[in-house]
Order: C-alpha cells, then structure tokens, then sequence
C-alpha cells in the first residue's frame, strides 16, 4: 500500500510539474517493469527512473508542450508504478524490467554521454543517468521537439558545464571516497547491523555529493534547461545507438567526462526523483549498473544490501562531502556536515542564483542526522532552491532540525536493543538499503557526472531517510509537508512523493510502533507481575474466578475512631436534638428534707451526657433587673434566674414561673454533678445541663448555681454549700 | 518502647517467606501479649493470620500497643542480611516511623542494624468467628506441599473431600484428573509423619490451588499441617510455629457449579 501510495502520489506531483519529462520516463518504466530479470531489472529500473526524473526535469526545463506534458505524466504513472513495484517486490525479487525502454533510455544516455563527451569530456560521467533520462523523455515526446529545445539547453549547458565540472570533479573525488566508503559500508552491512554504523559516513558523503549535485542541478535546471532539452535532442540522436549505448554506457558513466550533460539532467530528474522515492531507488540501482556494479548484475544484489546501508552512507556521504567541498561557504555548512552540499549550491548560485543556498540549507540538514536530514533536506532544499531566499531559510530551519538528528541516531540505536527496535531497524534498513545501493553504486562511477545523479538518489535516499524520520518524528514530516506547500512546482513534486514515502513511512511506522509497542508492554508485564507479585497476580485472577473473598465471611471490623471534631459535632447534634426533644428522660422529682424539691436520677448518666435543659423565658438583663425588682417582693419566689453570658452578650433565662419543667427544680450544690453549657439552636442560646461525670441510678442531680454574692448568702445560706 | 528479640533469625526469615508471597505489605500490630498480623491478599481471597506470643521470644518488650505498617518485601530484603544463627532484635519507639531491626552474630562479634521505613496502612481488619469445623485434618506439612503443588498442574481448582476413611485432593483438566488420597494413619509412630482426621461430619470443598500453592511457603515453619473445614466457610491451613505461635491461612471456597 505504502508504495503504491508514494508512487501514485509522485506520478501526479510529476505529471503536474514535469509531465512532458514523465512521459518519456514512463516508457522505460514499462519496458523495465515487463522485464523480468531482477538483477538487471534493478539496475534498469533505477537507471528508469533517473532518466525519468531527469527527463520530467529536461521537460520541464524545456516548456515542453502539454500534450507532451500529459503523456509525460502517464508515463511517470508508470514509471513510478514499476518503480513501486520494483521498489516492493524488486527489491527482494528483482523487479521485471521493461528492458526495451530501460535500454533505449541507456543508450540515449549513453549517446548523450558520447555528445556531451564531444562537447564536454568532464560530462560523460554524469550523462549516464541524464542520457537515460534525455532518452526517456525524447522517446515519449516528439524527439523533434526536444532537439530544438535541447540545443538550445545545449548552448546553455556547456557554460553550465563548466562550472559543473569543476563541482563535478571535486564531486567525483568525493563520489570515488564515498564509493569506497560505501563498498565498506555495504560490506559491513551484509555483515551486520553494526556495520550501519560505519556505513553513514560513506551515506553522509554521497547524500551531501547529491545534495551538492541536485543544487547544482536545480541551478542548471533554472538556467539552463534548454540545455538540457538540447542534451535531450542529442540524446535522441544517440537513440538509435542506445542498445549498444546501454552496455557501454555502464563504462562511458564510469567515464566522468560527460559529467555536464549528465549533471544538467541529473537536476531535473533529481526533481523528479525526490518525489517519487520509488523511482529513486530504481534510479539508484541503474546508477550502480552504470557504475562499478554495473559490470555485475549480482551487483543489484550488492545494492540492495548496499541500499539498507545506503542510508547510513547517505549520512556519511554528505559529511564526506562537505570536506571535499572546497566553496567556502560549502565550508561553513560542513561543520553541520551538510556543508558540502551546501558548498556545491553556494558555488551554483554564485555561478546561478538564489537556489544554492536553499541548497545549501538542504544540505545542511542532511548532514546533521543523516536519515532524518537526508529526507527532509533534500525535499526541503529542492523546494527551498526552487522557492527562493525564503525557503532556503526554511531549509535552514530544518538544517537546525537535522542537527537534532543526531539524537535521532541515538534513540535507533536504542531501540536496536530491543527485538522489537531490531525488527523496526531491520524494516528501516529495508526500505533504506535500497535507495542506498542505487546511490553508492551511482556516485562511484559516475563521479562527476553521477553527482546530480547522486543528487537525485539522495534525494530518494533521503526520502528513504524521512521514512526512518517518519517513523522517529513524524513532525519532520509535518514540516517538510509545509516547505512543500510553501514551494512551487518542484516542490510540489518533492511534495508528491515526500507524502507518499510519509505516508509508506507512517504506514510502516505504524506496524514497527505496533511492533515495538507490544514486546515492551509484555515485558512490563512480566516484570510487574512475575517478580512484584509472583504469585499474588495470579490470585486475583483465580478470585475472579468464582472465589468466594473472605470479606463473604468474616465480617470487617470497622474502626469507631472518630476525629475530636466530628465526636463533637456529634454531640452537638446529640444536644441539639435533645434540646429539640424537651428530653428529660431517666429523671424523678423528689422531695428533700430542708431543700424541697429536687431531682434525681432513675438511669445512668455517662460524663458529658445530656440530662436536661433549664427551661425558661429567654430575657435580657434589663428585662431581667426589673423581674427580678418584682420577684424580690415574693419572697415565696426561689431562686430561678439564670444569668449567663454567651459571645460577649448577657442574658438571663427566667424559670421562676412553674412550667413543670425538670430543669428549674435541680438543686445547689458547688460540687454538683451536673453542669451548664449554652447551645445555640436557631439563633437562641439554651442553657443545657450536663453529666460533669457519670452518674449512678438514684443520684441526685445537683449543678453549682455560682452565685458568691453576700446578698444571695445572705438570703440563701445553702449556697455556701 | 517495643523490643522483641529472637534467638534466631531463621525463624523470622521463614516466617517472612511464608506471607510475602500473599502480601506485599502488612501491618504488625504489636502488644503485651505479643505480634499479630492479619492481613488479605490483594484478591481478599485468603487471609494471613500470623500470631507470635510474647512469651516465645527471648526478650519481649511493648509498653505501648504499636501498629507498624511494613513493606513485607523490604522486610525480606533486611532479613536476607541475616545469618541464620544469628540474634535478630526488633526495636521501635512508640511514635516512630521506622523500626530497626538489628542482628547480632553468636558470637557478639558482628552487629548489624537495619532501619526501615515503616507505612501507614489502611487495611480492613477482619473479624474471625469461632467456628467448629466439621473436619479436622491433620497432615506432614511436606505432603501437603507435595499434593497441591502436583495437582496445581492438573487445574487451577483442587477439591477437598474428606470422609471417614479419609480425605481425597482432586483435580480434574484440560490434562485428566488427578486424585489422592490419605488415608488415616493407624498407628502413630511419628507424629511428624501422621495423617489424623477429626470429622463431625463429611465435607467437600473446592478450592483454588493457586492460593493453597502460596500457603505452602510455610512449609519450612512445621513438620504438621492442619486442615480445617467447614461446609460454606472458609479453609483454615494452620502451620504451627515452635514455641511461638502460629500462621493461619484462611482460603474461601470456589463457588462450585459442581456442588449440584
């Protein structure tokens, strides 16, 4: 699914852009995807989709006319289908190529090698990839057409030429370190996982030569795409000699002469190729056709092994690159390891325009984090070049985000630990070996011709790399998504394919979380339950199970504590209830000798407990100065005003008048058992008389009246007592 | 003050053994008469039931009653720090939050203490009833070891029948079923070895091995298990502790679609 997204997205963003250049790609796409032969298939197909991208680049260079266009585009459907198809079964299998097509594109390339060898020797190397590319697209349209439109890029390529060259010999220098990086790498990585880490510096290399090779590309492409139409013109000339153009062209790319034709093509197809990251690996398989590897078919094994490493040598390849660079400002970015590449479009722009630094800023990022970088940057450079200064700030902001990368490396190796991260990697590799073959195998012969070549399968790389990224960040994405919004056609192409392999990315993100995911919570598990608990999970489950719990049995002591706070409140309602209730339980009046009435106690009082309220009218001290004046003259009248004080306020209760109420009738005593307490119920104080201890069945209740007065002892002795 | 000293560790490292499997933590209630614990299992399917008289220590001192909630892991890892000869002391002030225990070589030549952080635990305390138990069975802890664990393999649920003749542990899988029977020994030469039934009446119990698997643990406490059961009540697997006291493991019955 994953493929036949990004394909499909690449073919549109392809045949929008580039459709004139997609169509004569598309044609070899075909004929490489009827071809059954894997090696050879892989080999072609990625050279197919070089020439595509070239070609939709030279297309697009060339304003070649819509009906071209369109045809293009179908083409690049195809294309990209078979490079989808070659990418999902071809890597393993060996995608069935349409040789035809992927041999006339080869020797157009190889024709066009040979013209760009007369016009240019430097070219050659480069041509391969653009030859196809040139052939491809003279195919598909009217070679007629593209000859006039390519002798007039023709002109304009030689000058881009050569400043090309000279990039392209500096390339081809770092192409040929990175190649023997990248054999090492793909050494290592045939023998294990640890040999990634080795191969990313070779990937760095060859991702900041492609990197340097799409800016220089994109350069040419700006200025000088009818140069490359006249290429395509001269290629479709060679046409005729194609098949015998395509065995030799192997050796004619190894041969960096034609590194300007090759190199001006390359940036259009580079294009081209970022988006589709299907065509790219394809392309990249070609390259090592063409290059050393092409020699041996067994090579396109070689390549897909290789391409697992590709990544890492994309990483590697573009901090190699940057030393290699020699451009100043190359020199700058190479701190960031993308410097190269960023070397390369500061001397394209120089030599051209606003697009290096963009470029540069691509590059950049491809160095920091080579997956993460590569993806991102490549895109992000080629729409950033494509869009200007703004965009080149853009890339700057994801070059700051490749540094990042760096982190990135760490947490996939983190992973690696853990089966799952290895399965994760093991799917990463796969997808990213195959672009990294394609690139490795390119660079090396093409030299510097097979930079933009290199370029463009950086870009693919890199797209691979995103897919990594993806899966570590999908927000990289989310950014490249924005660059690519941001850009124009170009980077709408970019857009395309960078979705699709996002998408490829987030779908196969997914199923390595998925796989991630669940070995970690297994262990987690495992280690809550197995050592935590050991047998105790198990119990619950058993409980679960139709067991009956103790709590079915015994009954649970609950704990009668209660906070000194709420055992009061809980008195308080106790009182405030009684008080509501007029309760005087558990009390008798009786008579006693000297003193009259009083009242004792049928039941046991507990300490602090109810026994009765002092009922009586509430009064003020006024109101209570003048009864008592009055009561005064009774002298019948006992001794029933209760002065008390609650909150800084006086009051009296008045019980003098009989209401048959038990309060009234408790005697004196000034070590009585009983004592007073002001509840306050519904804004009104009650004076309530407690148990001061516990008291016994048959007790008198007795509470002190405290009133000291010598008048009061005076007419009541028996306060005294 | 509490103060508990024992004259070897070993006797607290089996007994540690033997509930840290059920519990992760639990709560020591300390008093005059001497340590107590009771505790579920996260399930509150079983119940631990650990009693130690004061008298069986060496030295025993609890002028206030103390609750220390402990980390029964912890407790573990501490006494794993012992030797099994040597004197271990448990020693915690009234309000403290840790509790030290300190272990003392024979020889008074090597003194180490450990102090642990002790928890504040809310654990439901349960009420036991005193019930008389239909059957009583009494049997070699080793064999009763032995039994569960064979039968564990065959189903997560062993039923306990126990007659006159004597009592029967089946289980019965996906495997087969198993089934073992012991008999009432007739002549009690060893009594570490005896099987001996009391039974008021016949009793058939299901219960889940997983559970009866963890009170095994206790094992190495006592050479005689006893078995206690009662229709719809909980299994009461004693294990006494020599000269000190005694673990109970209360297990409640699976609720038995095969009862019918």
């Amino acid at each position: 699914m994953i493929m036949v997204r990004r394909r499909a997205r690449p073919a549109k963003e392809s045949k929008d852009t580039h459709g004139g250049a997609a169509i004569p790609e598309g044609q070899p796409l075909n004929a490489a995807a009827a071809v059954a032969g894997s090696l050879l298939e892989d080999q072609y197909f990625a050279s197919p989709k070089r020439k595509d991208c070239r070609l939709m680049k030279a297309s697009e260079n060339l304003n070649l006319p819509e009906a071209t266009a369109a045809n293009r585009g179908h083409h690049h459907h195809h294309n990209h289908n078979n490079n989808k198809d070659s990418k999902a079964a071809g890597r393993t299998i060996g995608v069935p190529l349409a040789t035809r097509s992927q041999t006339r594109t080869i020797e157009n390339f190889f024709k066009a090698n040979a013209a760009a060898a007369k016009h240019t020797t430097n070219s050659v190397a480069t041509s391969t990839n653009h030859h196809q590319a040139e052939q491809k697209t003279i195919d598909a349209t009217g070679e007629t057409e593209e000859e006039l439109k390519l002798q007039d890029e023709d002109e304009e390529q030689l000058h881009l030429q050569l400043a090309d060259a000279d990039e392209e010999l500096k390339l081809s220098d770092e192409q040929l370190n990175e190649e023997l990086q990248q054999v090492v790498e793909e050494l290592l990585f045939d023998g294990s996982s640890t040999a990634s880490s080795t191969s990313p510096c070779p990937y760095q290399h060859e991702v900041a030569a492609m990197q340097k090779i799409q800016e220089i590309q994109d350069i040419q492409e700006m200025h000088e795409i009818h140069e490359i139409q006249e290429v395509l013109g001269t290629m479709a000339d060679f046409q005729t000699h194609r098949s015998t153009l395509r065995d030799s062209h192997s050796s004619t790319h190894s041969s960096s002469t034609d590194n300007i034709f090759l190199q001006e093509p390359v940036l259009t197809l580079d294009i081209d190729r970022t988006p589709t990251k299907a065509s790219s690996i394809k392309i990249n398989r070609s390259f090592e056709v063409a290059g050393g590897v092409f020699s041996s078919p067994p090579s396109v094994l070689n390549a897909c092994v290789l391409n697992g490493r590709f990544n890492q040598i994309v990483s590697l390849n573009g901090q190699r690159e940057e030393p290699v660079l020699p451009l100043p400002n190359f020199e700058v970015d190479q701190h960031d390891t993308s410097s190269c590449d960023s070397g390369v479009a500061c001397g394209l722009t120089a030599a051209t325009e606003s697009p290096a630094p963009g470029a540069g800023a691509v590059r950049r990022r491809k160095p920091a984090t080579p997956h993460r970088i590569l993806c991102p940057s490549p895109i992000k450079t080629a729409l950033k070049v494509t869009a200007g200064g703004g965009l080149i700030s853009k890339g700057g902001g994801g070059g700051g985000n490749t540094d990042p990368l760096s982190p990135r490396k760490s947490p996939r190796k983190l992973p690696a630990t853990t089966a799952a991260v290895a399965a994760c990697k093991s799917r990463r590799r796969l997808n990213q070996p195959k672009p990294q073959a394609p690139y490795q195998q390119p660079q090396q012969p093409q030299l510097k011709k097979p930079p933009p070549q290199q370029q463009q399968q950086q870009q693919d790389d890199i797209v691979v790399v995103l897919d990594d990224d993806d899966e570590d960040e999908e927000e990289d994405e989310d950014d490249c998504h924005a660059l690519m919004k941001a850009a124009e056609e170009r980077e709408n192409q970019n857009k395309a394919p960078v979705t699709a392999n996002n998408s490829n990315n987030k779908v196969g993100i997914m199923g390595v979380k998925a796989m991630l995911k669940p070995p970690p919570v297994s262990k987690t598990k495992a280690r809550s339950k197995g050592p935590a608990k050991g047998q105790l999970p198990p119990l619950p489950l058993a409980a679960t199970n139709g067991n009956r719990e103790m709590t079915d049995f015994f009954p649970v002591r609950r704990s009668v504590r209660k906070t000194k706070t709420a055992v009061k409140e809980e008195w308080m309602r106790g009182l405030e209830q009684a008080i509501l209730e007029e309760r005087c339980e558990g009390l008798e009046v009786r008579h006693f000798m000297g003193k009259g009435r009083g009242v004792i106690a049928e039941r046991a009082f507990k300490r602090n407990e109810f026994v009765v309220e002092y009922v009586g009218d509430l009064i003020s001290i006024s109101e209570a100065s003048e009864r008592e004046k009055r009561y005064a003259l009774d002298e019948n009248a006992g001794c029933y005003m209760y002065y008390f004080k609650h909150k800084t306020q006086q009051y009296c209760i008045d019980a003098t008048v009989d209401t048959g109420k038990l309060g009234r009738l408790i005697n004196h005593s000034r070590n009585g058992n009983l004592m007073t307490k002001v509840v306050v119920i519904k804004q009104r104080p009650h004076l309530v008389l407690l148990a001061k201890d516990d008291i016994e069945p048959g007790e008198e209740l007795t509470y002190d009246y405290g009133d000291r007065s010598k008048e009061s002892l005076l007419h009541h002795p028996w306060l005294a007592f | 003050m509490f103060e508990a000293r024992l004259g070897q560790a070993t006797i607290l490292k089996k007994i540690l053994d033997a509930i840290k499997d059920l519990l992760n933590e639990a709560t020591f209630d300390c008093s005059d008469s001497g340590i107590q614990l009771q505790a579920m299992d996260n399930s509150h399917v079983s119940l631990v039931s650990l009693t130690l008289r004061s008298d069986g220590f060496d030295k025993f001192r609890c002028d206030r009653n103390l609750s220390m909630g402990m980390n029964l892991g912890s407790m573990a890892k501490i006494l794993k720090c012992a030797n099994n000869e040597d004197n271990v002391t448990m020693k915690a002030q009234d309000n403290a939050d840790t509790v030290t225990i300190m272990f003392e070589s024979a020889n008074q030549e090597k003194v180490s203490d450990y102090e642990m952080k002790l928890m504040n635990l809310d654990q439901e305390h349960l009420g036991i009833p005193e019930t008389d138990f239909s059957c009583v069975v009494r049997m070699p802890a080793m064999e009763f070891a032995r039994i569960c664990r064979d039968l564990a393999q065959f189903s997560e649920s062993v039923v306990i029948c126990c007659t006159k003749e004597g009592v029967k542990f089946s289980a019965s899988g996906d495997v087969g079923t198993a089934n073992i029977k012991l008999a009432q020994t007739g002549s009690v030469d060893k009594e570490e070895e005896a099987v001996i039934i009391e039974m008021q009446e016949p009793v058939t119990l299901t219960f889940a091995c997983r559970y009866l698997n963890a009170f095994t643990k206790a094992t190495p406490l006592s050479t005689q298990v006893q078995l206690s059961m009662c229709a719809d009540v909980p299994l009461v697997v004693e294990y006494a502790i020599k000269d000190l006291g005694h673990i109970r493991y209360y297990l409640a019955p699976k609720i038995e679609d095969n009862e019918t």
